[in-house]
């Protein structure tokens, strides 16, 4: 007694029931009733015809769309709205059938229940007042069942759900169950279905009494269904007898109904008590009652047919099997054909092999049964009692399999063949038994795969991929669930379950693609796109790539290509990620281009503004400005993330556009290249701008915002930079003196403040620069490290100001900016360096000075006067920080030193600038250093251009071959190149490369310095003139490229002018080539 | 369409059918020497009206505008043709009976199967009429299959065109000449289908309203939508009360939603649409089932109305699904609709039933080539 039973309700699942109670109900009140009362217009009679169709298509959702139009139509009549709240709740029942979601069913019910109590409360006519009870108790019964449906997940609390589910089962009993059955007195409570029903019986019986003259106005009396004399109600109406008949007979069917409705809530009740438990006891014998009570009365109509299989069920629950199974084989037993017998053999049949399988009797069914059981069911009659007869045959026959000996193992295959045969129709289904079925699946494992791996047809393949993948689906959700409550073995074992289902689904999709000869497309471009998906899954990245690939190229317009198409641009951007560069490149490559398929694809797509941002990625990784416009301008105008898109790749074009003017010689683009990538960097920033403009600010729009500064400044569009710069939502300025959005980084934020210090300098605004320059210092905080980074910053931006100033070269209004420009400059940094005596603040007056005098090709920009006057300053705020020996100085002593030296040769002091380099020279922990050793070669080769004659040869010969006398060990440019030819072309990294351009450089200028002392030296002209030619020659045979084509290019000239100086015609290294071929002077 | 239903109306009916003899014979032998009817002889027949009623006695002749018939008790009437359902003749083969029956429900196949059933025995000595009348058919039923499918339209034509050629003075002449019309627009011809459209605007009332429906039809697809959308309105203008006549306003009234849609005027369009649907017969399942195919393409037009366009389509499907031409197209917008909706399931069904029960239709073929042939 008291077995937790798992046979669904009375005819069916209760959604089935109350399924078919909507459908009885509409028929019920169908638009020709409304129309006796309203005339009613064609579109409403249209709709209300319509209506009726889809209830009969089961077509709920559409339902529910017209029920809203028509509530908001004001043209609507009112036999039309009428229908609503009623079929609302039909059309919500049904709805809720088929959402999976079992939080989501139980909103849809709890409309369904409001849109029911809401028909009710508007004092409806009897017959419709009993259809709406009769659905209502319907649907609290489904309500009921689907927290019973909700116990059984993992994770649950099973005992508080299935408490939780007791009330819906009571009140649908109320809502159901009558008082008035056997009595004589007048029905005046109509608020449950069974008494709505005896009432309309009674009133259906005074006007057949009075119709056929057989009654009397005053004391008709009538026979309701049950047999029972009742006081009749004046008849109303007139109408045929024989429609009086059939309403009656309609009335007598549905108090049945009712009344197995009433017993079917007393069995779910039972169900959702604690097994053994007295409440269980009590409910299940109410139901027991009540069947046992209507087949005693209707023992050869189709209800009490149901009652009586359904009494037996609960024998079975109650744990009498004896009686249970004497009461099912009377139900087996009966013949006849139809959909009812089918249903009343599946119902019985399950119950019975539940009986079995308690008792362990597995050899009790038949072999007619089975064969009932193993039977095909169009889908439209499946439901759960059929559902829970394969099930339970499935796993009688695993049972079977199991018990037989492994002598005889043979003969277990086709007892699993048919389990899994069973069990995969159940699972298919996605309904009652399925998680069961597919669990019995996993556990016939392989013997069932290869039962059905022989010539399996594509289809079974691809049954069996999706119960694979919906099992997949099942064990990821339990291991987020054990993640969650930190159940780590439990997470990991589902996470095993899950992956091991994951490769039963690889492996069945693969061999479905194989089997595919001669199917659709579609349902092969289906297997295809689940194969991506889970290749990704399983992290097979490649595979999943060019799988994705192939469908989204060959078939965009198959369902899932899109999706294919986003996953293998995923899969592409995890590949980018592997060590091989040459892998990884190839990888950014074919992402970009699975990104711009997606947007030409699925312009409209929510998918095409993810994939446009991962394309402009790609296309401003790969520097392609063509590829950057392109993107750009694939992008439709309503993708959500255009201006995204946008502001990337207009930041791209402006740093390609940055890189290559920093680039010489043959590398750098025409200036006219340069100048409409700038043109088109300007307008995508400015596009991507206006329509970021009044959204929340983001990382991208501060940065873009940037990157539009920093072209502004280059134009001298101090107006634009203000304008960016200080933007009320994206201004960087405006963002760094306020809240930073989420991902704007500590170097973006020390950009914008170099940036806006430069500006504000440049614009004479002083107190803003001030403040710029306190956030620098304040975001580089305090100690060593700070003092580097603020230091760093300060050269950077120096570092741009040379970039700025050598731009303005050649731009007709460049004196009068650049004049301007630098007032700004020297009235702040004389401001700072009497005011701030901060060390990094000293070293970025001096540095800017430096860098305002020292930077190339600015002789446009800054007059020979204020060169001068910059390196004075720089000179002097370099000794002043020398000479303080503060502790923060000595680590920065060196490169101090460097550009002192540097300082001092520029202006012609080689004295001083020796002393500096003899700070390295003479000391043999610093004598190994390159750059000193090099500046000590410049400054000789420098001292001895300017030198006489006597003079000249010292310096010449020091920058030549070194110097190691009083202790000083300088290299000259020959041992410079001496020492960097082993790392110059050792490899390939930066370190190699920057030696390879010393090394090259080094070679250059020891020819130089030859060329120039052979001009200085007559004794020893023709032999330096000759050594100047070889130091070059041999460079060129050792080194044909030259360290790329400006150095060659370099190397060229000198040689020219090497024989020129030789007498020999000027042919450069052609000379040398022809010599080597034997065709030479 | 073709075929479609005339209205007689009973109490604009042909009074009594006098029974005096002599203008029978006065009226015969004038007949016969003059003979402007179809075939010059006269043969016993019926003249079904819309109600359902019908009119029997001996057929005198036909023309274009009207049937010219003495009833069992002598009287001769002329009825005009929007009075007339159907004639039939008495001495005509069942099959050609039934065949006509086909092709008024817009089934030209059946028709043509069983015509093509009937024996050149059951033909033989046989009034002109009636053999006039089984060569209508045959031509009829040629030229709705090629107007439906878009195949054989030439040889079609040539059999309409043949028919109206041997049969000025039939009653049939005006149908056949929209016949005529729509089967040259489909080839493309416009000018020529346009002057079949002015022929038949020679004719009744409910004639010229469909010749300026035609005519606007055709003037859509050639992108003069502001044309059309003036060739129906002057169709909605003609003077013209009878019922049939008022058909083929609505008829207009559903092309000229169509035209408002396709310049970008929706909201008028879905009024109009809608208008024209509540003032329908609520019988008329022919123009209802137009006019809900008509609103579903109006929906489909615009941007996020998918679901208002599938219940526009799914009336059709479940409500008004008895003509072939409505059925097949709102199957075919279903088929898409549900696909893009992603709901499989049903799209594969209306894609199946639309092949199982119009496998000759261009809406079948539009759909096996996904989407792309018209």
């Amino acid at each position: 007694m008291g077995r937790t039973f798992s046979i669904t309700s009375q005819s069916g699942s209760v959604c089935r029931v109350v399924s078919t109670l909507a459908v009885v109900v509409v028929m019920a009140i169908g638009p020709t009733q409304a129309a006796e009362t309203e005339p009613v217009s064609v579109a409403d009679e249209t709709t209300l015809k319509l209506l009726q169709a889809l209830d009969q298509q089961q077509m709920p959702d559409v339902v529910l769309w017209i029920l809203d139009r028509v509530a908001a139509d004001k043209q609507a009549g009112k036999p039309l709205q009428q229908e609503v709240a009623f079929r609302r709740a039909a059309a919500l029942v049904g709805v809720s059938q088929s959402e999976g979601d079992a939080e989501k069913r139980g909103e849809l019910l709890d409309g369904a229940q409001q849109a029911l109590d809401a028909f009710l409360a508007s004092d409806p006519p009897l017959d419709r007042r009993i259809d709406a009870l009769m659905q209502k108790g319907g649907l609290l019964m489904a309500r009921g069942r689907v927290n019973l449906e909700k116990a059984k997940r993992p994770g649950a609390d099973p005992e508080a759900l299935r408490a939780s589910a007791v009330p819906f089962f009571a009140e649908a009993i109320a809502s159901l169950q009558g008082k008035m059955a056997g009595k004589k007195e007048e029905i005046t409570d109509v608020s449950n279905a069974e008494d709505a029903v005896l009432k309309a019986l009674r009133e259906a019986d005074a006007e057949l009494q009075v119709a056929s003259g057989g009654g009397k106005e005053n004391d008709a009396k009538g026979k309701d269904g049950d047999g029972d004399d009742k006081p009749a109600p004046r008849p109303t109406k007139t109408r045929s007898i024989a429609r009086m008949e059939e309403d009656r007979e309609e009335l007598r069917g549905k108090l049945l109904q009712v009344r197995l409705l009433v017993a079917d809530a007393y069995f779910d009740k039972s169900q959702a008590f604690p097994p053994e438990s007295p409440d269980a006891q009590t409910a299940l014998q109410a139901s027991t009652a009540r069947y046992a009570e209507l087949f005693k009365k209707y023992p050869n109509r189709g209800a009490g047919l149901l009652a009586r299989c359904n009494e037996g069920r609960n024998y079975a629950a109650a744990g009498d099997y004896a009686k249970a199974l004497a009461t099912l084989g009377e139900m087996l037993a009966i013949e006849g054909n139809g959909s009812f017998y089918t249903t009343l053999r599946s119902k019985a049949l399950n119950a019975a092999l539940q009986c079995w399988l308690a008792e362990d009797k597995l050899d009790a069914v038949t072999d007619a049964q089975l064969r009932m059981a193993l039977g095909g069911v169009p889908d439209d009659q499946i439901d759960a009692d059929i559902l829970g007869m394969k099930y339970h045959a499935a796993l009688l026959l695993q049972k079977r399999a199991a018990a037989i000996p492994e002598a005889d193992k043979v003969k277990r295959k086709p007892l699993q063949r048919d389990a899994g045969k069973l069990a995969t129709e159940v699972a298919k289904a996605g309904r009652e038994y399925a998680t069961e079925a597919r669990d019995l699946l996993a556990a016939l494992g392989t013997d069932f795969d290869s039962a059905i791996a022989d010539g399996a047809t594509f289809e079974t393949l691809m049954d069996q991929a999706k119960l694979a993948l919906t099992t997949m689906q099942e064990q990821r959700g339990v291991a987020k669930q054990a993640e969650t409550a930190k159940q780590e073995p439990e997470a990991a074992a589902a996470t095993a379950a899950g992956d091991d289902a994951r490769a039963q689904a690889i492996s069945f999709l693969t061999k479905a693609l194989a089997a595919s000869e001669g199917e659709e497309i579609e349902a092969v471009n289906q297997a295809r796109y689940l194969l991506t998906y889970l290749l990704y899954e399983a992290r097979r990245w490649h595979e999943a790539a060019v799988l994705g690939g192939l469908l989204a190229n060959r078939y965009p317009s198959s369902r899932g290509s899109d999706q294919a198409a986003m996953i293998a641009m995923a899969s592409w951007q995890q590949l980018q990620k592997q060590p091989d560069p040459a892998w990884a490149a190839d990888a950014r490559d074919n992402c970009g281009a699975a990104a711009e398929a997606i947007i030409r694809g699925w312009p409209d797509s929510k998918a095409a503004g993810d994939a446009a941002v991962v394309a402009i990625a790609s296309a401003v990784d790969a520097g392609d400005p063509e590829r950057i416009a392109a993107v750009v301008q694939a992008v439709p105008a309503k993708s959500p993330r255009r201006a995204e898109v946008l502001m990337r790749g207009g930041m791209g074009l402006a740093r390609r556009m940055q890189e290559a003017r920093r680039l010489e010689g043959a590398d750098r683009p025409a200036d006219d290249v340069l100048a409409a990538w700038k043109k088109q960097a300007v307008a995508t920033l400015d596009e991507g701008l206006a329509a970021a403009q009044g959204k929340p600010p983001s990382a991208v729009a501060v940065s873009a915002a940037l990157a539009r500064c920093q072209l502004a400044i280059d134009d001298g569009a101090e107006q634009d930079v203000a304008r960016f710069l200080e933007n009320p939502s994206f201004g960087p300025w405006t963002v760094v003196n306020g809240t930073l959005p989420p991902g704007v980084s500590e170097s973006l934020v020390g950009s914008t403040l170099t940036l806006a210090l430069r500006h504000y300098i440049g614009t004479q605004q002083i107190d803003k620069a001030e403040q710029a320059m306190n956030l620098l210092e304040k975001q580089a905080g305090t100690g060593g490290e700070a003092a580097a980074k603020l230091t760093a910053l300060y050269l950077s931006m120096g570092r741009d100001l040379q970039e700025q100033l050598r731009a303005l070269a050649g731009e007709a209004a460049a004196p009068e900016r650049a004049a301007k420009l630098l007032a700004g400059f020297e009235t702040f940094l004389e401001r700072v360096a009497d005011r701030d005596k901060k060390i990094a603040s000293q070293m970025w007056v001096a540095s800017t000075y430096d860098a305002l005098a020292s930077g190339e090709g600015m002789g446009a920009t800054v007059s020979a006067a204020q060169r001068e006057k910059y390196l004075a300053k720089a000179a002097e705020v370099y000794e002043q920080l020398l000479k303080s020996g503060a502790a923060e100085v000595a680590q920065y002593e060196p490169t101090l030193r460097l550009k002192m030296a540097d300082i001092y040769e520029d202006r012609g002091e080689w004295d001083e600038a020796r002393k500096h380099i003899d700070w390295f020279l003479t000391d043999a922990s610093r004598q190994n250093m390159i750059d000193p050793q090099i500046a000590a070669a410049k400054l000789a080769q420098a001292s001895g251009e300017a030198a006489t004659d006597a003079d000249a040869t010292k310096s010449f010969r020091e920058a030549v071959s070194g110097d190691t006398s009083g202790g000083r060990v300088s290299w000259g440019w020959g041992g410079i190149a001496n020492k960097l030819v082993r790392q110059a072309f050792s490899g390939d990294d930066e370190r190699a490369r920057r030696a390879q351009a010393q090394f090259f450089d080094a070679r250059l200028n020891l020819a130089r310095c030859r060329l120039a002392w052979a001009e200085k030296s007559a004794a020893n002209r023709d032999k330096l003139l000759e050594m100047a030619f070889n130091d070059v020659a041999i460079t060129y045979k050792l080194y044909p490229q030259l360290g790329g084509a400006a150095m060659r290019e370099q190397f060229d000239a000198l040689l020219r002018d090497i024989q020129k100086a030789q007498g020999q015609p000027p042919e450069g290294l052609a000379a040398v080539d022809a010599a080597a071929s034997g065709e030479g002077t | 369409m073709m075929m479609t239903k005339r209205r007689w109306d009973d109490a604009q009916s042909v009074g009594r059918w006098g029974p005096a003899f002599a203008v029978w014979v006065a009226v015969a032998v004038a007949a016969v020497v003059v003979c402007p009817r179809s075939a010059c002889a006269q043969t016993p027949g019926r003249l079904v009206a819309p109600n359902g009623k019908s009119l029997s006695g001996t057929i005198l002749g036909t023309s274009p505008t009207d049937v010219e018939i003495e009833n069992e008790e002598g009287d001769l009437k002329r009825v005009p043709l929007d009075k007339i359902t159907e004639v039939i003749f008495s001495d005509e083969p069942p099959k050609l009976t039934s065949a006509r029956s086909f092709l008024m429900r817009g089934r030209p196949a059946d028709a043509l199967g069983e015509l093509e059933s009937v024996q050149a025995s059951e033909l033989e000595g046989l009034p002109a009429m009636v053999l006039a009348e089984m060569e209508f058919a045959k031509a009829a039923a040629v030229g709705q299959m090629a107007v439906e499918s878009g195949d054989d339209v030439a040889a079609a034509d040539a059999a309409v065109a043949g028919f109206l050629a041997k049969n000025a003075r039939s009653h049939h002449f005006f149908e056949m000449q929209q016949l005529l019309g729509e089967l040259r627009a489909k080839a493309g011809d416009y000018t020529a289908a346009m002057q079949a459209f002015d022929t038949m605007s020679k004719g009744p009332g409910a004639f010229k309203i469909r010749a300026s429906t035609g005519k606007g039809q055709i003037l859509v697809e050639q992108g003069k939508v502001a044309d059309a959308v003036r060739e129906y309105d002057a169709a909605l203008a003609i003077s013209a009360g009878d019922e049939a006549s008022l058909t083929r306003k609505r008829e207009a009234a559903l092309g000229k939603a169509r035209a408002l849609s396709r310049l970008g005027k929706h909201a008028d369009a879905i009024k109009l649409a809608k208008a024209t649907i509540d003032g329908a017969d609520p019988e008329d399942r022919s123009l209802l089932s137009r006019g809900y195919v008509v609103l579903g393409g109006l929906y489909r037009a615009m941007d996020g109305k998918e679901q208002d366009a599938l219940i526009a389509y799914l009336t059709v499907d479940l409500v008004y699904n008895t003509v072939p031409e409505s059925h097949a197209e709102a199957l075919y917008h279903l088929s898409e609709l549900w696909g893009k909706a992603r709901e499989d399931q049903r799209s594969r069904q209306c894609g199946q039933i639309l092949r199982d029960a119009y496998p000759q239709s261009g809406w079948a073929k539009k759909l096996a080539a996904g989407g792309k042939t018209s």
